[in-house]
This record gives C-alpha cells, structure tokens and sequence, in this order.
C-alpha cells in the first residue's frame, strides 16, 4: 500500500491550519492529498505504520525531524488560539520583521497556523506560487462554519 | 535489549527532560516521526491519552520494542495525571500503566513518593480486541 494523507474533515480555524500544512507538504514534497475517506481528522498511512499529529506529519514527509523555536511557539502559543477558536493574532506582533523565503518544515507548520490566524501575514511568503495555491486549496477543502445549535 | 537496560544507568524524574538521545539505538524515520508525534502530543495531555494507551497495546515502549529517549520524556509527562487515577481508569489505560511500571523499575529512578503503586489484585474485565 502506497502513503496516504488524509486531511482534517472537522470544521473550523485549527482544521484549516492542518489542511494548509498538509497542502504546502503535499506540494513540496510531491504527495497527493486524500479527502475521500470516513476518517474526520488528519492522518498518514503507509504499510500499517500511521501517524495522526500532523506537524510530525509534515517532518516525516520532509525528512526533516528539526524541531526550532518557530515549531515550539507554534505548539505552545498558536495550536492553543486555534483549537479554542480565540482567534487573538496579538501574539503574531513579534513576528512582523521577518517573512520566509523557503518552504520547510518550520515555514509550513507556522505559516499555517499563523495564516489561519490572521490572514495578512507573511505577504512575501504569499506570494510564492505554492503557497498561493496551497492556501486556495486549504480554503476549498475546510469548512470554516461552526456547527449551528439545534432547536 | 536486556543489555542495554542492565547497562543502562537510571535516570532520575527531575532530568527527564534532559535525557541524552545518543544512550538509546539509532531510530529509523518511522520512529522519528512517532517520537515527534509523542513528544507534541504528551504536552497537551490529558488528551490523546486514549491514543497512547492504544499505542502501547502492541509494543513493549512508545516506538516499538526498544527503548527510546522519548520513553522516559513521555512518562515524566504521563506519570503526575497516572498519580491521581483511581481504580476504574485500570482498564481503560491498562497499558498505560504496565509501560509506566516497566520504566518506573528499570529506565526511570522515581523517588519513592513520586512512584506509581499499581494494585496489581484489581481484576479488570477482559479487553476486547
């Protein structure tokens, strides 16, 4: 069985951070995405070996198992924000001098969870055709509505 | 693997944190990959921690049958939430609590008052795999 990646089916600001790492990945590192499955949340499979926290995800697709200060903030401050819909982009202030030039595994897993954020960062990094294109492609995979009460 | 861990000189909970990658076997990308995975996720328990338990159904350690840095990371991690778990959550982290008493009495030296007393006469109903 060959490699599958499966996106983020749920809804809302962190599905749309998983899926735009997984889009990034999945044009860096040449890899087709799956969005026809049962599963809700993000996963990789490959001959009974599976993985399901996705910035390990994108190291292992990238073959890149670093971990810097960029990942460690994203985990620590940006996942948080996200996986509790407080969508505070304060924190991003201290990141405003600096854009990326490169497609690496840190650049994807802040990017994206910075970008779902707040939308306006990065601007030089958006340019990069890639990115364009995995942002559009992050956008039209996710569902960014919250589940509406029943009455 | 016996050798390496009666080789192994225990490392104390309070460097945990610290532990040296080098003292364990050279891991595969698969085993990278899991190692993040467990490293990122074991911040955020008590979530996941129905994953791990599943993790550790088929494999002696956290990334397959040696012992990984990682290990001892997590179990710094896991054992404070193991601590407070009453007799009902035995079987639903069963292996949980069988890989923290493995490292709690060959990798890990826990003092004595941090240690996990696991009361080995509960009986738990039989898993259904």
């Amino acid at each position: 069985m060959s490699l599958e990646i499966f996106i983020d089916k749920s809804k809302g600001h962190l599905a749309l951070s998983n899926n735009l790492k997984l889009a990034l990945a999945s044009h860096a590192y040449k890899h087709k995405l799956t969005s026809e499955h049962d599963e809700q949340s993000v996963s990789l499979k490959k001959n009974g070996f599976e993985l399901f926290e996705v910035n390990s995800i994108i190291k292992y697709l990238a073959g890149d198992f670093s971990h810097d200060e960029l990942i460690e903030f994203e985990e620590n401050e940006l996942f948080p924000l996200l996986k509790s819909e407080k969508l505070d982009s304060s924190t991003l202030s201290q990141f405003s001098g600096i854009d990326f030039k490169e497609i690496t595994t840190s650049s994807i897993i802040f990017f994206s969870s910075a970008y779902a954020l707040d939308k306006s960062v990065f601007p030089e990094f958006q340019k990069n055709e890639a990115v364009k294109l995995s942002i559009e492609q992050a956008i039209a995979i996710t569902s960014l509505e919250r589940p509406k009460a029943k009455y | 693997m016996a050798d390496l861990i009666s080789s192994f000189q225990r490392l104390s909970l309070a460097d945990a944190e610290k532990v040296d990658a080098s003292k364990f076997p050279e891991l595969s990308p698969e085993q990278k990959a899991l190692e993040s995975q467990w490293l990122t996720l074991s911040k955020r328990f008590p979530e996941s921690i129905e994953q791990l338990n599943e993790n550790l159904k088929a494999q002696t350690y956290l990334l397959g049958n040696a012992p990984s840095s990682s290990d001892v990371v997590v179990f710094a991690r896991v054992l404070p939430l193991a601590l407070k778990w009453s007799s009902s959550d035995y079987a639903s982290k069963r292996h949980i609590l069988r890989w923290l008493d493995l490292l709690q009495n060959t990798l890990v030296e826990v003092p004595q008052e941090a240690k996990l007393t696991i009361d080995f006469s509960i009986a738990v109903p039989r898993e259904i795999k």
